[in-house]
């Protein structure tokens, strides 16, 4: 029960310690991330109070079945993300070290103000990260809108302490549901998480973050980050939104919009990560629509599609074209490396959503849940399913097949470098069977992880309220 | 009265921000939003009438009127948040000039 | 084009904003908080965890947090995960900046100081350091604390930078000083796991409200985050003096 806070407390006493033993730098990240891993084992659901005060008078982290998930969802992809990226890692590691303590912190929190500061860790080492692209405009764009949208966001919280008295989400959540003029705040929150999630109109950062990134910036920000920031987004529409139906009608006019431009945008893409990063954007417009509309079961399906997914397609990625060729100059790349040429196409079998793979059982959930709030919804997704089927496919016999004679990028020399990199064959070999394997038997997912039952019905999530997100459940 | 000008200036910094082209001066504006935030979120724990919250000789039991503690606490980690985000964005700002030898995003481009 | 638009958007959020602080719907008014309903009144009285009892400066012995200062028990006992994040911010900020200065060839060159300046620097050195340390050991008794204190140093340390053009601060030492206090900081809370099961939880005596050895461990807390703050402040101050390697 008290090994919870040391998820988020042992990445930063490395990293403070990566200042006193200089050479030991890459050593201390690995330790931090294995000793992370090897956490997700002992740690035991319920609240732990931080100082030993209660909430709402202290801190308090919530482990329930939702962080749960979350929490080794991101810890083990940030274990292989390292280990298949590992000669990218420069002279960075205490500031991946802190972006590791930063995401768990986003998760686990239960507090507002908490979750402004372990926002603001996670989105300034994202900014540093970024700039080892040294194309610095793109992150000073980033710094300025992320850092209006954390401002906002403080607004809002502090708008409302002023009307309830305390800072804790559950105890908010419960004081108001009866309450009104919660307009404003509820609209300033949502701008500030909204920065993060990649929701229309405040998305402008994405595209020159996500293009100049290399594979290990690149994959953490598409899976990792964007995950934290989807469980966060879930995690504070269901508490607090959920008795404004005003707010949640325009949420799901701006998540709509969000999936649309996305999805129509990577259809234009012309270089891989362009078309990612566009997919990306859909994605969070996908599962902050299904958030919003309380289907927590097919978004956190959803989430861990697209984030392991986007691991595998952002590190190939970045393999096979780290200066952004069109897809079309990269004819036959994957002739010559099947194992990573496999493990993308399984990857974006599953994001379309075909069958035998992850994403159909995320998608069929979440069109039987959709057709419950409005018929048009359905649609919607089936259209974008269509649309990211043409893409996905379209670019993946592009990258297969090798074309005329004299198109294909056959070279010996990229031969041999790619065998070479054994850390992302396994990375990739490993996250292809993980999808497979649980596309072919769902109930491994709801049997082990998903479905602790005896858990959802305790009473002593908090001390002032319950604080249960109720997952509803799928096929 | 007071609480009205923390949001005029909260207002002011960020239509500084979106309007003006020099990277310099979008820091400012920055930094105008986050002072006048600062002063909206101290205002929020005044009391008419009550003293500063620390026990001293003069004030020293816990039973009199004091303000509100906890928004100066969230203030003194925003100013530090603040402080550390502005001095990341100025050294962006060198490393752009020293690239593009301007400060003018119109000239820059941004183009990706 | 841009101008209307943002004018537009900024008189929309003032027109909501300052309606909703001039009505009486969410916030109370300007002047009116009522601090019952609200978390501080358990802050202010020192009941969180213990019984109801008035706390008086100078002769309550063993109180909760045991600090004068309210503010300094919000920020270092009741909510002190916050300072945590708060440092690391500090933190990253100052390693970033270093990691983005890259390699580098000296610092670059600054002109003489006039009189004036360097004679008053002088002066004004000693003074501005002792109030630094002052403030940061004084943190549970007068306004004050590890982060304004440690800002007081490192502007005798700016102060010295301007007025003498040859001074180059050694960062290493300043870099190990920094990496052992934030360890030190976790590492306290990581004892306090195992003494009480909770982290950062206060496992020493509070002695006398008012006294200058009290508090428990929150003016030792507060004189790490100094020593931090302030070398920190110093690397990014020397940091952004630095010239650019001719590539």
């Amino acid at each position: 029960m008290k090994y919870t806070i040391l998820l988020i407390v042992l990445p930063l006493l490395f990293a403070f310690l990566s200042m006193i033993f200089k050479n030991q730098k890459k050593p201390l990240l690995y330790l931090g991330i294995t000793v992370n891993v090897a956490l997700l084992f002992i740690i035991s659901k319920g609240t732990y109070m931080i100082g030993g005060f209660d909430a709402p008078y202290g801190i308090n982290l919530v482990l329930d079945q939702y962080s749960y998930i979350g929490v080794i969802l991101i810890n083990s992809l940030f274990f292989l993300s390292i280990l298949s990226n590992s000669k990218l890692i420069g002279s960075y590691s205490p500031v991946y070290l802190t972006l590791l303590a930063g995401v768990n912190g986003m998760i686990l929190t239960g507090d507002l103000f908490n979750l402004f500061v372990f926002i603001e860790i996670t989105t300034i080492s994202a900014y540093i990260l970024t700039s080892q692209s040294k194309k610095y405009i793109h992150t000073f764009n980033y710094l300025i809108i992320g850092s209006i949208g954390s401002g906002l966001y403080l607004l809002g919280v502090m708008l409302l302490y002023a009307g309830f008295g305390s800072l804790n989400l559950a105890d908010i959540a419960a004081k108001s549901s009866a309450a009104t003029g919660l307009l404003l705040p509820l609209l300033l929150i949502f701008v500030g998480l909204s920065v993060e999630t990649k929701l229309v109109p405040f998305n402008g950062w994405v595209r020159g973050i996500y293009k100049n990134s290399n594979g290990l910036v690149g994959s953490l920000l598409a899976s990792i980050v964007a995950s934290a920031a989807l469980f966060v987004m879930g995690r504070v529409l269901n508490s607090l939104f959920a008795t404004s139906a005003f707010m949640s009608n325009i949420i799901i006019l701006v998540a709509v919009i969000t999936l649309m431009s996305g999805e129509f945008s990577a259809f234009k893409g012309k270089s891989i990560k362009e078309i990612l990063l566009y997919s990306s954007i859909g994605q969070s417009g996908l599962i902050t629509l299904l958030m919003v509309t309380g289907l927590i079961f097919p978004a956190i399906l959803l989430i861990i599609n697209n984030a392991v997914s986007k691991l595998v397609m952002f590190s190939i990625a970045d393999e096979i074209s780290p200066e952004n060729k069109t897809y079309s100059d990269l004819k036959g790349s994957f002739a010559q490396r099947k194992i990573l040429g496999l493990g993308f196409t399984v990857a974006s079998f599953s994001l379309i959503g075909l069958p035998l793979f992850l994403g159909f059982y995320a998608k069929i959930n979440s069109l039987i849940g959709l057709f419950d709030i409005n018929v048009l919804l359905p649609l919607v997704i089936l259209l974008i399913t269509v649309v990211e089927g043409a893409y996905l496919i379209r670019l993946n016999i592009a990258l297969w097949h090798p074309g005329e004679e004299g198109e294909s990028v056959y070279d010996v020399k990229v031969v041999t470098q790619a065998e070479s990199n054994m850390g992302m064959i396994l990375t990739v070999a490993l996250l292809s069977f993980v999808i497979i394997i649980t596309g072919l038997k769902p109930d491994l997912l709801g049997n082990s992880v998903l479905s602790d039952h005896s858990l959802l019905n305790t009473k002593t999530m908090t001390t002032t309220s319950e604080f249960l997100i109720d997952l509803k459940g799928g096929l | 009265m007071i609480q009205i000008s923390a949001i005029v200036l909260m207002l002011l910094g960020i239509y500084g921000l979106l309007t003006t082209k020099h990277i310099i001066k979008m820091i400012i504006g920055l930094n105008i939003f986050e002072v006048g935030l600062n002063i909206f979120i101290i205002t929020i724990g005044y009391k008419t009438g009550a003293v500063a919250p620390i026990l001293t000789s003069q004030n020293n039991s816990s039973i009199l009127n004091f303000v509100d503690p906890l928004p100066q606490a969230i203030v003194l980690t925003a100013i530090v948040i603040g402080f550390g985000i502005t001095a990341v964005g100025l050294i962006l700002a060198k490393k752009i000039y020293v690239q593009h030898n301007t400060y003018n995003i119109d000239e820059i481009g941004g183009k990706i | 084009m841009k101008k209307i638009l943002a004018l537009l958007l900024v008189s929309v959020f003032a027109f909501f904003a300052i309606t909703l602080v001039q009505s009486d719907q969410l916030v109370p008014k300007f002047g009116d908080a009522d601090l019952s309903s609200r978390v501080s009144d358990k802050y202010i009285s020192k009941s969180v965890s213990v019984d109801n009892k008035v706390v008086e400066y100078g002769e309550t012995v063993n109180a909760e947090t045991g600090s004068a200062n309210l503010v300094t028990s919000i920020v270092v006992n009741y909510r002190s995960f916050d300072t945590l994040g708060e440092v690391t911010v500090l933190f990253i900020s100052a390693l970033g900046i270093s990691l983005i200065v890259g390699t580098t060839d000296g610092m670059i060159k600054r002109s003489e100081s006039g009189f004036i300046l360097k004679t008053g620097s002088k002066v004004l050195m000693p003074i501005l350091l002792i109030v630094g340390i002052y403030v940061i050991t004084h943190g549970h008794l007068t306004p004050g604390g590890g982060f304004q204190g440690g800002s007081m140093i490192a502007s005798a340390v700016l102060l010295l930078l301007i007025s003498d053009h040859e001074f180059v601060p050694n960062m290493n030492k300043f870099k190990v000083l920094e990496g052992l206090s934030g360890s030190l900081y976790i590492i306290i809370g990581l004892v306090s796991i195992s003494l009480t099961g909770y982290f950062l939880k206060n496992f020493m005596p509070t002695g006398q409200v008012g006294e200058l050895m009290s508090a428990g461990i929150i003016p030792i807390i507060y004189l790490f985050i100094g020593l931090k703050v302030g070398s920190e402040l110093t690397g990014i101050l020397s940091d952004f003096l630095k010239k650019e390697a001719n590539v």
